[in-house]
């Protein structure tokens, strides 16, 4: 999978590059808050944004809202150490695939990537922007 | 447990008052037998002979039953010795009714005790640990003996050793009295010298030493005369002096041995000085001696050489001690000289340093604020202006916060290097601290402010900023000032910061100059900030509501929440005072946050109390496009409504026209934020600004509502156009349209007759605090 990361803990950028490249993943980028990493997300096309919530300039769920319009088959997991059902719930209206709680264990991550992937291979998105 | 019981001071101090009674008896006795000589010369002689016996036979049983060592049993045994002597000769006088011939066995133990206490003194003494040391001892001992033979010669040796008419035994007895006094003397300046106890043992033992030998000398010189006789007072030196060496064998507490203890502490300089001084003084009386045309002999010639040789050998090692102790003062002076310099030389170093570190900025080594308000407080150069800029990074903080300080600190060192290549040389650029530069400007006073300067930097400032993987953008904003010469550098930078503010607030990445009437606004705002902040602190501002109500019922349908500011002095204010303030400072997003709280505090009060339906009745609440901008600010909302255990669908969120000008992609996420959990969006004040229907178009907005001024307007001119179209429109866009600033009748009809359903205003209520807001409800219907 082509992941970007989002996140403005730049250890937990690093963690998470570690841990999902050890896994197979591909890191397409990393960004430290959430225009950016909207920006690179149109510009480097990945399969999956793994995204936090509260950022500098744009949340992750704020940034998924406008992914979602722009780039529908980008599948965005928001990774928050929040775990708040009315962020939840935010979240998910905005076109989140999933709302992961930091800290719950990084299996559940690895599992949804998983998941994702296994649907990706079901059922092609059609790309507006060729890789 | 018992301890065992130490000596007490009753013992101790019992024990010296039966000496000083033995000794005072002793006194009181000489004084009367010799100065006043009672019964006869024979008597005192007797007398004098037995005391002369028993003083040394006790003093002799005390230094032997001391059990203080040693050296005090030989002085005991000397002692002994010399009452031995004394009795022989006492038997001569008193029973054999002669004078003892001489030589005789008295002879003998006298000249025994006198050796046998001078070696008991000498044991007493401290020997040094070294070699050196103890022949240094060896040394003095011989100065000392040396000094009293030579000074004994003209006294009684001197005649002794020349007169050998009496024979060789005679000759040699007679001889040997001097020289064992000599020694005996010696012995015990030596033990003066040599001894650190300065106790009353030592003191009452020298001075009994002292006491037997004046009166041995005095004994010789008497003999020598022919004028000695039983009795005399040199008898009573022999007599107090052995009394003396008693008593200071009982007042020995410590014992001879450990009696100098600390021999190096104690030494004094006059002490010291007591071998060289005998042997001085003994020299100089035989040089005198010898200037008056005495009769100086071989032997004192040997025995001066001898002192001669004794001292300059003493002196040896202290001459070399100093010659080796001047060498290493030399080179300590010349080491410490060398440590000195190098001190010197790096704390000079270091307060260039430091010097250095207090005029520059240790991040960039660019000037820090104090170099700058140096240079502004330095008179400028005639004929020119001088102008300082300060410069803001803008969203450095995200650079900070995202990517981590070390990146941070690499872009402000590019952005140093960009200003440094594009500022005109001869000009500064300072570092304030964070991201905020200031730079000094010079330049001939027809040239205006350095704006083309100022646009160079913020262009430089605005290329990426390429670092590692990551590439940053950032702008700048720049406040202009004149220097005027005579105000102070503060003045200069507070102006060009309230220019930088306006930049800033007037968009970023562009820069404002400095006028005076910024000045004066920027004071009021200030302050006006200032109380803004205290009063969202102290709780002033409370949210009165308005009610909206349905046209063809006057039904209550909602409520528009309206902040108040109760001022504690200027009474109740309303936003037109502050809003506007408070939108271009960001005191907007407390103040908002406290009308949300609030509002959404009051509306769960009504619905928990069924005063309202929550199906029906909708709480209108204004959104500033601050709050908008915020990061969040969707899910801060749902939040608070899940604390309240509130619907959004209750709520309608007004948004003025002017806030939808931004194109900002994120306020627009917001927005459908707002809508995804279910508020209702309403354009606020519709038709009096900037009005577009893009946005109408998009969906987002469930809500028109006509501004109080078009309302009027078109009350006015009675066919109401403009409110027609809108209504008209919000038929066919499917949107709602809500009317303000009702205030008659008329135009209510005129209004509903529209097709407008929804209004408020002055015609139906005022915003009233929230507890007078549910009786106001039915009195609407009511007077429909």
């Amino acid at each position: 999978m082509k992941i970007l990361l989002v996140d403005d803990d730049q250890n937990m950028r690093s963690a998470l590059r570690r841990f999902l490249e050890r896994y197979g993943h591909q890191i397409a980028g990393e960004a430290y808050d959430g225009e950016v990493g909207l920006s690179l997300a149109r510009e480097l096309n990945p399969d999956v944004v793994v995204m936090d919530l509260k950022m500098p300039h744009m949340t992750g769920t704020e940034a998924a809202r406008l992914l979602r319009k722009s780039h529908p088959h980008i599948d965005v997991i928001i990774h928050s150490a929040y775990d708040e059902a009315a962020f939840k719930a935010v979240a998910t209206k905005a076109g989140a695939v999933c709302y992961i709680v930091k800290g719950e264990g990084p299996t559940q991550l690895l599992n949804l990537l998983h998941e994702l992937e296994n649907r990706r291979a079901e059922v092609r998105v059609p790309s507006p922007i060729a890789p | 447990m018992a301890y065992p019981r130490p000596l007490g001071p009753n013992r101790s101090s019992s024990q010296s008052s039966g000496d000083l009674v033995v000794l005072g008896a002793a006194v009181v006795l000489i004084v009367v037998l010799v100065g006043l000589r009672p019964f006869g010369e024979a008597f005192v002689a007797a007398a004098a002979n037995i005391m002369m016996v028993i003083a040394p036979a006790i003093s002799g049983w005390w230094c032997l039953r001391s059990n203080r060592g040693a050296p005090w049993r030989l002085v005991g045994s000397g002692l002994w010795c010399w009452a031995s002597g004394q009795a022989i000769l006492t038997w001569y006088e008193q029973v054999a009714g002669r004078a003892a011939p001489f030589p005789s066995f008295a002879d003998f133990g006298y000249l025994a005790a006198l050796p046998v206490i001078a070696v008991g003194l000498v044991a007493m003494l401290h020997f040094p640990a070294t070699r050196w040391g103890r022949t240094r001892v060896g040394i003095e001992a011989g100065l000392i003996t040396g000094a009293m033979l030579l000074a004994l010669w003209p006294l009684a040796l001197g005649h002794v050793i020349t007169d050998r008419s009496a024979g060789t035994v005679a000759w040699s007895v007679a001889a040997a009295y001097p020289v064992a006094n000599a020694v005996f003397v010696a012995a015990t300046l030596l033990l003066i010298v040599r001894s650190g106890n300065r106790g009353t043992s030592l003191r009452l033992l020298g001075v009994g030493l002292l006491a037997f030998a004046v009166s041995g000398v005095a004994f010789a010189q008497l003999t020598r005369t022919d004028s000695s006789v039983s009795g005399g007072w040199s008898d009573a030196g022999w007599i107090l002096g052995s009394l003396l060496m008693g008593v200071a064998a009982r007042q020995d507490r410590q014992g001879a041995s450990a009696a100098d203890g600390n021999e190096a502490g104690r030494f004094s300089v006059v002490v010291g000085v007591i071998p060289h001084a005998c042997s001085v003084g003994a020299t100089l009386v035989t040089l005198s001696s010898l200037a008056m045309g005495g009769n100086v002999i071989e032997v004192q010639l040997w025995l001066l050489g001898l002192l001669v040789v004794l001292m300059g050998v003493n002196q040896l090692p202290v001459l070399a001690e100093a010659s080796a102790w001047t060498q290493l003062l030399e080179d300590r002076v010349l080491a410490r000289t060398a440590e000195l310099h190098a001190t010197a030389e790096t704390l000079k170093q270091q307060q260039t340093r430091l010097a250095h570190l207090a005029q520059h900025d240790a991040l960039t080594g660019l000037p820090n604020r104090r170099a700058l308000f140096d240079a502004l407080a330095a008179p400028g150069a005639e004929g020119r202006i001088r102008w300082v800029v300060l410069i803001d990074l803008d969203n450095f903080k995200s650079v900070n916060d995202g990517a981590g300080h070390a990146i941070g600190d690499a872009v402000l060192q590019m952005a140093t290097a960009r200003l440094q290549r594009a500022l005109p040389s001869g000009d500064m650029v300072a570092r304030l601290g964070g991201d905020e530069f200031a730079v000094l400007c010079s330049r001939p006073a027809e040239w205006g402010a350095p704006t083309e300067v100022v646009d160079q930097l913020l262009s430089t400032l605005r290329e990426p900023y390429a670092l590692e993987d990551s590439t940053f953008l950032l702008d700048g904003s720049a406040g202009i000032a004149k220097v005027v010469e005579g105000h102070s550098a503060e003045t200069a930078l507070r102006d060009a910061d309230v220019a930088m503010y306006a930049a800033k607030s007037a968009g970023r990445g562009r820069w404002v100059v400095h006028t005076e009437q910024m000045a004066a606004i920027s004071m009021k705002v200030r302050t006006l900030v200032t109380e803004l902040y205290g009063a969202i602190e102290r709780d002033e501002f409370v949210v009165y509501f308005q009610p909206i109500v349905r046209l063809d019922t006057y039904e209550v349908v909602g409520a528009e929440a309206l902040v108040r500011w109760q001022h504690p002095q200027r009474g109740q204010l309303a936003p037109e005072h502050y809003i506007g303030i408070a939108e271009s400072t960001g005191a907007i997003l407390g103040l908002g946050a406290l009308v949300l709280r609030k509002a959404l505090a009051t509306l769960h009060g009504w619905q928990q109390a069924g005063l309202v339906d929550p199906t029906r009745f909708f709480m209108n609440i204004n959104l500033s496009t601050k709050q908008l901008e915020k990061p969040g600010f969707v899910e801060e909302l749902a939040l608070l409504l899940e604390s309240y255990d509130l619907d959004a669908a209750s709520l309608v969120l007004e948004v003025t026209e002017t806030s939808l000008l931004s194109s900002d992609e994120a306020v627009l996420s917001r927005l459908e934020g707002l809508r995804e959990i279910g508020a209702r969006l309403a354009v606020d004040d519709f038709g009096t600004g900037y009005a577009g229907f893009e946005y109408l178009t998009r969906g987002l907005f469930e809500v028109v509502k006509l501004d109080r001024l078009l309302v009027a307007a078109e009350a006015e001119q009675q066919n109401w156009p403009l409110a027609r179209a809108v209504i008209g429109l919000g038929e066919a866009m499917g949107f709602e349209v809500v009317a303000e600033g009702v205030e008659h009748r008329h135009q209510a009809d005129a209004l509903q007759a529209l097709g407008c359903l929804k209004a408020q205003g002055f015609l139906f209520s005022a915003a009233v605090p929230a507890d007078a807001f549910p009786a106001l409800m039915s009195k609407l219907e009511v007077s429909r």
